[in-house]
């Protein structure tokens, strides 16, 4: 046997499945609480004979029209997939491609705001096609690291870019958390009253700012380091609930929380999940 | 009692290290490009900026209508109007929407159609003031005319339906 083969056999060992149990139906209640109150906006978004836009590559409203009927038919068949998400087992991977298809009917034909929530599903979504989550029994099967490392990578690219950004075009931030309270301060995703006074307080935004800073920035590089890996995605629960409490920015932090119990060092899921009760041979 | 375990084919193993590898290398590229002016269309699926910039001063669009016989403004309730909002506003309130002049058209067509009775004239204006760290209070507070559309100037949407003619109140 080769020396490459020997490191990559090392590498491919199996790990720990029972993550891909838990971030399925945490995918589905992402899912459904992004898609669910898409019913209510019918009237006024897809089913509408009027406010029809197209912009960059979402240009669906130039070749079909839309009406109120066939937007719920659209709705349906989406919550239809995240329902056979739901039910898993070979019904998996249909229904994520006719999950995908109604979502992005409707993100295609409205055309006017793709959010990073939405992006990020559709990312997280490919990882499940690509994971054994079809598989039943998870928690007593070791399976291939390829599709968390998959999903390490878009992890990485979201936090870690967004981190860099700030580094690189708001040299601001570093300073006083001036950047941070004015964003509280958004009069439609911010001004909430914890936002508001947190806005105020300036020796804690500094301290918030630094942190988010480097958890973002170093989360490429921390996320691989076994010891560090749990403290990371701590961070990030904790990180994404003062953003739940301060900005209305949708169902943001439930989309990046679903795939946690995969970002989780495999040993170390197994370890909590015996913990918590669960059996695994 | 043996684990159930395996794991990618030994054949498919360099694939799918090589197909991880450019999807890393994908988005480092992207993070390349996102820092010049010009982002090309295939960065975007990979593009992240969250609140990367300074946001000194905030913003809201409001709405008035002229009726025909009455020369007074009169305000228009525009989030009952045009209720769906995502996280980040009401779907009008984008820095991108308000500076697009045809999507703005639109905007202002969709509101003649909707308000019952149709008025002569919308206008729509942008109020801009600046933040108060730890307040809510606004400061020096400024309008800006985003567009004044005529109710009676037909607009063509895309795919080549015509406002007001073709639309039935929602």
């Amino acid at each position: 046997m080769s020396w490459l083969q020997r490191r990559l056999d090392a590498i491919y060992a199996p790990q720990w499945a029972g993550g891909w149990l838990a971030m399925r139906w945490l995918w589905v209640v992402a899912a459904t609480i992004q898609h669910g109150s898409d019913v209510l906006s019918i009237p006024d978004v897809w089913g509408a004979p009027d406010m029809l836009f197209a912009s960059g590559p979402w240009r669906l409203a130039e070749h079909i029209y839309l009406t109120p009927t066939m937007a719920y038919g659209v709705w349906a068949m989406t919550m239809l997939g995240i329902a056979g998400v739901a039910v898993g087992g070979r019904a998996l991977r249909p229904a994520l491609a006719l999950w995908a298809i109604g979502a992005w009917m409707f993100l295609g034909y409205e055309a006017l705001n793709v959010k990073a929530h939405d992006r990020m599903l559709a990312w997280i979504s490919l990882g499940l096609f690509l994971s054994p989550a079809h598989e039943r029994d998870l928690t007593h099967k070791w399976r291939s690291p390829a599709p968390r490392w998959f999903l390490i990578i878009v992890y990485s690219a979201i936090y870690g870019v967004t981190g860099w950004n700030k580094v690189l075009h708001e040299p601001a931030w570093w300073t006083d958390g001036v950047v941070l309270g004015q964003h509280f301060l958004h009069f439609h995703h911010g001004l909430k009253p914890l936002g508001i006074w947190l806005s105020g307080q300036t020796w804690l935004l500094p301290v918030m700012t630094l942190t988010t800073i480097l958890w973002e920035s170093l989360f490429p590089l921390l996320i691989w380091i076994r010891r560090l890996n749990p403290i990371v995605l701590a961070l990030g629960i904790a990180f994404h609930s003062v953003l739940l409490l301060t900005m209305s920015v949708g169902p943001f932090a439930i989309v990046m929380w679903s795939a946690y119990p995969v970002l989780l060092h495999p040993e170390l899921a197994r370890a909590l999940w015996l913990r918590l009760g669960g059996r695994s041979r | 009692m043996e684990r159930d375990a395996h794991t990618t084919p030994r054949w498919l193993q360099p694939l799918q290290l090589g197909g991880l590898t450019l999807l890393a290398a994908y988005f480092l590229v992207v993070f390349q490009v996102s820092l010049s002016d010009n982002i090309p269309r295939w960065a975007m699926p990979g593009l992240w900026q969250m609140f990367t910039l300074r946001d000194p001063s905030g913003a809201q669009v409001v709405a008035s209508a002229r009726y025909p016989g009455d020369g007074a403004w009169r305000p228009i309730d525009l989030p009952a109007l045009f209720p769906s909002r995502w996280g980040s506003g009401y779907r009008y309130s984008r820095n991108s929407f308000k500076k697009s002049r045809g999507r703005m058209r639109v905007l202002a067509a969709s509101t003649c159609v909707r308000l019952e009775p149709t008025p002569e004239v919308v206008r729509f204006v942008e109020i801009r003031w600046d933040k108060v760290l730890g307040s809510s209070e606004r400061r020096d507070v400024r309008e800006r005319e985003l567009i004044i559309h005529r109710c009676s100037k037909s607009v063509r949407l895309v795919g080549g339906r015509i406002l007001p003619d073709d639309a039935v109140t929602p």
